[in-house]
């Protein structure tokens, strides 16, 4: 009797062609490899992104100590001398940055608590559709955008303001982030048990106060995650600085003058095609491997945040 | 006391006003995002929509802004999408299917999903430097449709991995219960049920992930996608014509934004010491004339010297613009300017200028037969936001309208499929109920 | 393609070792019990399959403990018993549900008579057994693909059937579960526009396509109309001189009207086992007959 529990039944009903089971396995053993395979490889992507970018770095930081590149208040890796200080890059990313998260983080909270608290449901239905076309419009649209109809909207408000600008592209690119902001902020707050509204609700509390003083506070890991998600994508945004912006490195604070952030120099180097291997070519590098890392970080904190607020309903 | 008193009433009343308040603050701060796209989608319109028409999408790129057309770019976007389709679409629905229907819950799993939330976030310019680093130096796949349909396809991998577990796992177990209790393997599961079910919401994914594909600029500036391309991808088995190419001796400092025409016009005729080419009327002339002896073609090309100095990417604008003439510059800083010849076999291939008479004479690469199916991939390329960038960055206006009507284009483009996407979504809550 | 022995082949040796082999334990339970009068299956029933001492685990909780309990062939077995009680959880052994969730751990034996082997032991493969033995689920579960497709799909996992072997294969499984008559005409339809009841019959057509030698249904009109209901019990009567019967039940009128046999289970372990009119008129243990006469549940 163990010997017959033991050996591998390859029975099939008796209607059935013998062999179909084994054979149904072996193509299923070989699609589970393939799928796996398909898995895996993104994180092959992965390796290959930190492989490149670490290993050209590595032969820029043989030229240039880190210590140049942290705290030199030049960067012409092109010209002669180069410099590399990277600080100028760093004030022209981080003042359109923050240009755009004064745009898209009220902008974007506003329209999320609209959209989830007051909008009929027809209403949302539609206008988050809407919202998303917003976002799909291609970057380069909207660089053109913030050069010919901003920049001189702008130029009528402030007198003076150049043609090339941190504000008019910070602007525009904190308009381009609010659909992303509302729509994770929006998920997060929908995510809240409608139980705590009621409880509001039952409270005499307005709509106002509901979603301000309960949902907006039950909601805030996942609110927060969506502003730390823009601030990634603000970071990292590229065509409508390399266009508006104007691409010189600038060391400044002023949002009104012209400025270079990292990826907009990216390109302008790319533009100029660096010949492989010289420090032109390798600083591209290092300048895209500094941005990689503060996106990174920005990155996983919101995906941490995102998860638990996932974890907490 | 807990009574209910005046005050209490019109506090009401002003409780009442703030929630009015807000509702409209909402309201308009809304209309304002969405009035955005509306500007936006006029200002455009009122730029560009004059420009546009059949001589433009049908011309290639040329420095007069306008005879210049988005004909390269548009074929070289749809190549580059179909790249990219075959990269991401696949490779995404088997990678979804992997960590929903296979996948257990070990480390692996779990750096696999933190790895694909993590790549989404990552910058574009970010996967051009990747692919310019890997695809084009490591694995010498060139500035070509396959490295940016490889770059575009890993870029929009995640969302279509993401649309496809959404899809997945929307199926209800139950489904899958029946499946295996008719004695289904994993596999049959997955191809006659999971993936039938999930396909509309996949195709959805898959569309949105095209429509940001189809807009991205910067990692194809990063790998080199060239702004000027006055010729189309060799067609599959298409006829391969005779092919001439010239390196000029002297190399151009890239770095330098503009170039003094002289220094250009002696670096293509190779001979530093000899004076400049023919200075008539404030412009410099070159003639080019392919095969001396019984010239097919004879190109004459005009550099306006009165501006003293132009940008490399304008004197290979200008070049390109003669329709028997392409130019680029290479990595080490060579103007290379490259002709091809239909039919038979025309002999040499001489440059000359009006002046200096015959400057050199080369006869390279001779062409002829026909190409294969997929000689296109390995192709040069522009696609249309690179088309719209270089126009958007020029100081002339009238390229400015040129910018515009290919960013209608791109528009029209991308919220079709966005607008598709979205239907079929609707359409797909609508007629499944599980 | 290997030639594997068809029971056939096999049968007339095993059938004896078989019983031989039905352990000590099921002779124990005194089976078959001396049968009411107004009971009848026509002969004596075989022994179709026979749990012996079941544990199975999910993760750390021990969900059956040392069931052991056989199925008669060709007959309807109930398994009653309050929510929780492990029946469900039984029943999906038999078919290896289970297994496609991690960290189910199965100990004991479901020995499949008359080949006997052990359908829950080491190296026996899932799929196999589902081949074998298949399902009806709760709530009725067709494919959203046509009618035809649904009651197709067992044979098409198989392969190496013609196209007329199939549709003759679908034909029969339909008349068999009294869904010819209102299907035949629009067989490829979406399955989804039946009926409730009637895509619960098609989800048994679709069992019954691939000749399974047991069918398990779990709580197969629970989410059904009373009518409705009906024709699945008259449905599961019919069809129990093809294959084996094994039904999961709430509903305590259900398994008197419609099973031969009714296995009572609580917290895990079998309480009482025999002749569904035995069980229900007389049960041997206070727990059953509390249960039954709807004292707690």
């Amino acid at each position: 009797m163990s010997k017959a529990a033991t050996t591998p039944v390859t029975l099939a009903p008796a209607a059935a062609a013998a062999g179909s089971l084994r054979r149904n396995k072996r193509y299923a053993a070989v699609a589970e490899v393939v799928l796996f395979l398909a898995a895996a490889s993104s994180v092959l992507i992965t390796i290959g992104i930190v492989a490149v970018l670490t290993y050209e770095s590595a032969s820029f930081f043989e030229h240039v100590s880190v210590r140049e590149f942290l705290t030199g208040r030049e960067w012409t890796p092109l010209f002669e001398p180069p410099k590399f200080g990277i600080l100028p890059l760093l004030s022209g990313t981080l003042v359109t940055t923050a240009v755009a998260l004064c745009v898209a983080i009220p902008a974007g909270t506003i329209i999320a608590v609209w959209l989830s608290e007051y909008a009929p449901y027809k209403f949302r239905e539609a206008l988050k559709p809407a919202l998303e076309l917003l976002s799909a419009v291609p970057t380069v649209v909207f660089g053109y955008f913030a050069l010919q109809l901003v920049t001189p909207l702008l130029q009528k408000i402030i007198p003076g303001l150049p043609g090339f600008n941190m504000l008019s592209a910070g602007l525009v690119m904190g308009v381009m982030i609010i659909p992303y902001v509302a729509s994770l902020s929006e998920d997060a707050m929908r995510a809240v048990p409608i139980a705590l509204r009621e409880g509001a609700y039952a409270m005499g509390a307005t709509r106002v106060q509901t979603a301000w003083k309960v949902v907006f506070p039950a909601a805030l890991s996942g609110i927060s995650a969506a502003y730390i998600l823009a601030v990634a994508r603000a970071l990292g945004e590229t065509m409508v600085v390399a266009i508006a912006a104007g691409q010189e490195p600038t060391l400044t604070i002023d949002p009104r003058d012209k400025a270079e952030t990292i990826s907009a120099f990216i390109v302008r180097a790319s533009l100029g095609d660096q010949p492989h291997g010289s420090i032109g070519y390798q600083s591209i590098f290092a300048a895209g491997l500094s941005l990689a890392l503060m996106t990174l970080v920005f990155n996983i904190a919101g995906f941490f945040l995102r998860r638990r607020f996932r974890e907490a309903y | 006391m807990a009574t209910l008193t005046d005050a209490h009433i019109s506090g009401i009343a002003r409780r009442r006003r703030i929630d009015l308040c807000f509702a409209v603050a909402g309201a308009v701060v809304l209309t304002l995002a969405l009035g955005v796209l509306v500007a936006l989608v006029t200002n455009l319109a009122k730029d560009g929509a004059a420009r546009l028409g059949w001589d433009f999408l049908t011309s290639f790129p040329s420095r007069r802004a306008g005879d210049a057309g988005v004909k390269s770019a548009i074929v070289g976007t749809a190549l580059v999408m179909f790249v990219t389709a075959c990269t991401a679409i696949p490779l995404g629905i088997a990678a979804g299917l992997y960590l929903e229907e296979y996948a257990r819950k070990n480390w692996f799993t779990a750096i696999v999903e933190i790895n694909i939330a993590n790549l989404a976030g990552v910058p574009s310019i970010i996967w051009g430097l990747m692919a310019l680093g890997l695809f084009v130096y490591w694995m010498n796949l060139g500035r070509s449709i396959l490295t940016a349909g490889l770059t575009l396809g890993l870029l929009v991998l995640p969302i279509v991995i993401v649309a496809t577990r959404e899809a997945v796992r929307a199926i209800p177990q139950i489904i899958r219960e029946a499946s295996y209790a008719c004695g289904a393997t994993r596999l049959q599961t997955v191809w006659h049920h999971i993936l039938p079910y999930s396909l509309s919401g996949i195709i959805t994914g898959s569309i949105i992930a095209l429509s940001r594909a189809i807009g991205e600029t910067a990692p194809l500036i990063t790998i080199g996608a060239l702004t000027y391309i006055a010729f189309l991808p060799p067609p599959p088995f298409g006829e391969r014509p005779w092919h001439y190419d010239v390196e000029s001796r002297a190399t151009f400092d890239t770095a330098q934004r503009t170039q003094p025409l002289e220094d250009v016009s002696r670096d293509i005729s190779g001979s530093h010491d000899s004076p400049t080419p023919s200075l008539r009327d404030g412009e410099i002339t070159f003639a080019w004339r392919l095969d001396p002896g019984t010239p097919i073609t004879q190109s004459r090309l005009s550099l306006p010297l009165s501006s003293g100095s132009m940008s490399l990417s304008d004197l290979v604008s200008a070049i390109d613009a003669d329709e028997n003439l392409a130019a680029t510059i290479s990595r080490a800083g060579r103007l290379r300017i490259t002709a091809d010849a239909p039919g038979e076999d025309p002999g040499e291939f001489c440059i000359t200028n009006d002046t200096t008479g015959l400057i050199e004479a080369f006869s390279i690469a001779p062409g002829g037969g026909r190409y294969g199916a997929t000689d296109w991939i390995m192709s040069e390329f522009t696609v249309l936001p690179i088309q719209m960038f270089n126009w958007v960055s020029r100081p002339d206006s009238r390229f400015q309208v040129n910018a515009a009507a290919t960013g209608l284009v791109l528009l029209t483009l991308t919220l079709m499929m966005n607008g598709i996407a979205i239907w079929l979504r609707y359409r797909l809550r609508r007629s499944i109920s599980w | 393609m290997v030639t594997t022995p068809t029971p056939s082949e096999n049968t007339g040796s095993n059938q004896m070792n078989a019983a031989a082999d039905v352990s000590p334990l099921v002779a124990s339970m005194a089976l078959p019990q001396p049968l009411p009068s107004d009971f009848e299956p026509a002969q004596s029933p075989t022994i179709k399959a026979v749990a012996e001492n079941l544990h199975f685990h999910y993760g750390k909780f021990h969900a059956l403990k040392g069931v052991s309990l056989p199925i008669m062939q060709n007959q309807i077995t109930a398994l009653i018993g309050p929510s929780g009680c492990g029946k469900s959880t039984f029943l999906r052994c038999f078919n290896r549900m289970h297994d496609l969730y991690p960290n189910s751990t199965y100990q004991g034996a479901i020995r499949l008579l008359p080949d006997d082997i052990n359908l829950v032991g080491p190296g026996i493969d899932p799929i196999a057994v589902r081949m074998r033995i298949s399902m009806v689920f709760q709530k009725p579960n067709p494919f959203p693909k046509s009618i035809f497709e649904n009651v197709a799909f067992s044979l098409r996992v198989r392969g190496g059937f013609s196209r007329s072997e199939i549709s003759d294969e679908v034909e029969r499984s339909l008349r068999s579960a009294a869904l010819w008559d209102e299907t035949k005409d629009r067989l490829h339809e979406p399955a989804n526009k039946l009926s409730g009841g009637q895509q619960q019959r098609l989800c048994i057509a679709r069992s019954l396509a691939s000749h399974p030698e047991i069918i398990l249904f779990d709580e197969p009109t629970s989410a059904l109309d009373p009518k409705a209901t009906r024709r699945i019990e008259e449905l599961m009567t019919e069809i129990k001189s093809q294959v084996t019967v094994l039904v999961v039940t709430h509903n305590m009128q259900q398994a008197s009207r419609v099973s031969d046999y009714t296995a009572f289970m609580y917290l895990g372990e079998l309480i009482e086992y025999g002749p569904t009119a035995k069980v229900f008129q007389n049960p041997a243990n206070q727990l059953t007959e509390e249960y039954i006469s709807g004292r707690f549940g």
